[in-house]
């Protein structure tokens, strides 16, 4: 009898520097088997995206939250989401939607075929909801995916209005108010409709202690994004990639908390002793615009075997270390932070006339002595992807440092090929290794 | 050119310089803007005098200036009006107003803002979901809106001059269903491809020279004899900003698209604003609640569901997509095509539900996906194919 051919997987995740991004995936993998376990026991789960607001209440409520972007990185990073992408293509939409929604709708579409969660699915796949919580902040797929979604799931979809970023060119003074009023009102309705399905009401004092929760991970969160700026870099993205899901999602935990609190002291050892990501940094990279590539996350290890650290990323940051205590009433309060985390550099940018985005690459490029910008294009995501070519065109106004695009995407490995991506890498960092030595002799480092 | 009448008109603008008026009305002294898409109230332009003409591409005119700002894996017809505005076609304008119709054109605004300056510059920060909190958002922009146009032209927007501007626009959105009744008829008396050129040259006058053309249009076409034979195939086109020459594709493959569901298209004039009720509240309602467009999102009322319960799918369906089951009975639509430029995602996440609820309707479907600049030949083919299936 012939043997079986087995399959051998290619390591495709990153070798992480420090200690506390190491255990970063345990806890991740622990959220969703403690969804999975509130199932069982008849506790309720819900289906979360990103900046629905929704964490406090969720928290308060005892619901279980899954926040299925994550799931989408997360099964790419385990090289689980093609088999989920295609059963989702499979049924007719577009390879090129939003690579996370085509593995959250081919993980539901397998789910109603199986009539049951495989197991073997990445982190023993997603807990079945008892309500799923879009919104739409941000970009289209956050309520159009949930709305596709009910092709094959039917459960109690809430879809707040969160328009939480400011257009380009108006005056933040003119908007806050009204944005802030918005989200409240949004708030309060997500309120009333969590405690008709969950059948109980929302004690608003628990509300107030998770906000003050949030607040306290995120702020530690952007603290350790700040002592990033150190020369040699203390922390590579490819780690802060790793925690990003508790100042991001997670944030009401205090684990969360704990954990970034650990993460800094780590960083600021490293600091004071001058420990890097490797014995000797020769060029500092941006992470530009785009989200990573789950698929290949090593390429921040490759970046760093040709003498490159990518010490710091545009996307996944938090800016904000305002203190909201004052707003009394805590969906203000949470609403308050959050208008003023996702403008943040609103007016520099506006002196500018640019948009937010760009204008925060060009103030990183100079607070972490960076040497090249990369940018990942998207070929699924058009919300962090449109404007690469045109914004490295504008950064030259403001820097000699060379910036380049290479496209793949977020979740889908069949976009690109790792080694075409190695070749453009060290095409561009022989570039960037050029620039930074004219720089040097010319006296301007 | 003025002295032309009716499609010939129609045709000599799309041929020569869409934007020739509006640049006369320039030189004249008049206010002129571009706008984006379909949820910029027009009726506050016209009530401020401003001549407002819809920012579109050209299909035929390739994309070399947008190459060097904006990505390939985004919406073509973005790209093309990008284009033009980098090639300057739009800079004898006063201004332009865009709006939050999907991600591609918010990021494209921030750098049409950056590379292509105008003097006015606006964005409208539409809500996408249909409920009060969203109307009370929605109402602040507007009012933030009018503020910006007033401070621009130095002119006050009455509540007087805003109905007068709404009645014109309800006119203008009422030829349009009038000419598009004749598409009912058995051959359709005025083709798809005309309906849209009509159409375009309507968004590129002001509204009361615009009412003036339609009603030249509508004489024109109710004087003339059937123009093709009565055993053509009837096509309902469903797609997004489809001002390109996919229609006139289809129709030379031998079928009529009698009705369809696009941005420049039934979308820009279905619905009037309503009359009996406050203008400002008229215009959120008719650019939020009745807007057709996948980016805004509705569903059944919440609070009227009971615990745990939630409304069964094909009430949603109903409910977002019944309208499309009704143009195919009422234009006796015998297939469907859905053009869908590749990257709108609003409209591919959509597009399976549309696909099924249509043939569950007993509509068959040819489903495309393809670019602003369409593929003759490779399309051609399907649609041949999809028609001769018909036949069959």
């Amino acid at each position: 009898m012939a043997e079986e051919k087995k399959v051998v997987k290619v390591k495709t995740t990153a070798d992480k520097s420090t200690e506390t991004s190491k255990k970063a995936h345990l806890l991740v993998r622990k959220y969703y088997h403690e969804a999975a376990q509130a199932l069982q026991e008849g506790r309720p789960v819900a289906w979360l995206m990103a900046s629905t607001l929704c964490e406090e209440m969720c928290r308060a409520m005892d619901v279980t939250p899954i926040y299925t972007e994550n799931f989408g990185g997360t099964a790419a990073a385990m090289q689980g989401g093609i088999m989920l992408c295609e059963a989702c293509e499979a049924d007719g939409f577009s390879m090129g939607i939003c690579g996370y929604a085509r593995v959250g709708l081919g993980h539901s579409k397998l789910r109603q075929e199986l009539g049951r969660v495989d197991p073997s699915w990445p982190n023993g796949g997603m807990a079945d909801p008892d309500l799923i919580i879009g919104c739409s902040a941000g970009c289209e797929p956050r309520y159009k995916w949930y709305q596709a979604q009910r092709r094959y799931q039917q459960v109690p979809f809430l879809c707040p209005e969160i328009l939480d970023t400011y257009p380009v060119g108006m005056d933040p003074d003119d908007l806050e108010d009204y944005y802030v009023e918005l989200l409240v009102a949004e708030m309060y309705e997500t309120k009333a409709l969590m405690e008709k399905h969950l059948g109980k009401k929302m004690d608003m004092d628990k509300v107030a202690e998770y906000a003050e929760q949030s607040e306290r991970t995120r702020n530690l969160y952007w603290k350790c994004d700040e002592i990033r700026r150190a020369v040699p870099g203390p922390m590579p993205v490819e780690d802060m990639l790793s925690c990003m899901p508790f100042g991001f999602f997670y944030t009401a935990f205090k684990e969360s908390e704990d954990f970034f609190q650990e993460l800094y002291d780590e960083l600021a050892a490293r600091v004071k002793n001058g420990v890097g990501v490797i014995p000797e940094e020769k060029l500092r990279i941006l992470w530009g615009w785009g989200l990573p590539p789950w698929h290949y996350l090593r390429i921040f290890n490759y970046l760093e075997s040709k003498g490159a650290v990518a010490v710091m990323q545009e996307c996944y940051t938090n800016f904000c270390a305002d203190d909201c205590s004052q707003y009394s009433d805590p969906f203000e309060r949470i609403a308050r932070y959050q208008i003023r985390c996702r403008n943040h550099g609103h007016k520099e940018a506006n002196a500018r006339h640019l948009g937010v985005d760009v204008s925060r690459m060009i103030s990183y490029v100079e607070d972490y002595k960076c040497d090249g910008v990369i940018q990942h294009a998207l070929v699924s995501c058009r919300q962090r992807t449109i404007g690469q070519i045109a914004s490295a065109e504008i950064m030259k106004k403001y820097s000699t440092i060379p910036v380049m695009s290479f496209q793949s995407d977020l979740v889908d490995e069949r976009t690109a090929s790792q080694a075409e991506i190695n070749q453009r890498l060290d095409a561009f960092l022989e570039v960037a290794a050029v620039e930074k030595e004219r720089r040097q002799k010319a006296g301007l480092l | 050119m003025q002295d032309l009448k009716g499609l010939k008109r129609v045709e000599t603008m799309l041929r020569t310089d869409r934007l020739a008026r509006m640049k006369e009305l320039k030189k004249e002294g008049r206010t002129v803007m571009g706008y984006m898409c379909c949820f910029v109230p027009l009726e506050m332009l016209t009530a401020l005098d401003i001549a407002p003409f819809r920012l579109i591409g050209d299909c035929e005119e390739v994309t070399t200036e947008a190459d060097k700002y904006l990505e390939t894996i985004m919406c073509s017809f973005l790209r093309s009006a990008f284009d033009l505005a980098m090639k300057k076609t739009f800079d004898f304008a006063d201004g332009v107003i865009f709006t939050h119709s999907c991600d591609s054109v918010v990021k494209t605004w921030e750098y049409w803002r950056y590379f292509a300056p105008n003097q006015f510059e606006w964005y409208i920060n539409v809500p996408h979901i249909v409920k009060a909190s969203s109307e009370r958002f929605f109402t602040k922009e507007l009012l933030r809106l009018q503020k910006a146009l007033e401070a621009y032209t130095h002119k006050e927007m009455t509540n007087e001059s805003l109905r007068k501007a709404i009645r014109l626009h309800n006119r203008n959105r009422q030829l349009m269903r009038n000419l598009n009744e004749f598409r009912k008829e058995n051959p359709p008396r005025v083709s798809g491809a005309e309906m849209r050129k009509t159409l375009l040259a309507c968004m590129s006058l002001p509204v009361e020279e615009a009412n003036s053309l339609l009603e030249e249009v509508i004489a024109e076409v109710k004087a003339r004899v059937p123009l093709a034979p009565p055993d053509r195939h009837r096509i309902l086109l469903y797609g997004p900003e489809m001002d390109n020459d996919f229609v006139d594709l289809v129709e030379e493959c031998g079928a009529s698209v009698v009705i369809d569901d696009v941005c420049i298209g039934t979308r820009y004039y279905a619905k009037d604003v309503d009359w009996g009720i406050e203008p400002l509240d008229a215009l959120n309602r008719r650019y939020l609640e009745q807007m057709v467009c996948p980016r805004v999102y509705r569903r059944p009322d919440e609070n009227k569901l009971a615990p745990g319960e939630t409304y069964e799918r094909q009430d949603d369906l109903d409910l977002r997509l019944s309208y499309l089951r009704d143009y195919a009975e009422d234009w006796k639509a015998d297939g469907a095509i859905m053009y869908l430029l590749r990257y709108c995602d609003s409209h591919e996440f959509d597009a399976p539900d549309v696909r099924d609820y249509l043939q569950e309707a007993k509509v068959p479907v040819l489903f495309l996906e393809g670019d602003y600049m369409v593929t003759k030949e490779q399309n051609k083919t399907r649609i041949q194919a999809f028609l001769e299936m018909l036949d069959a």
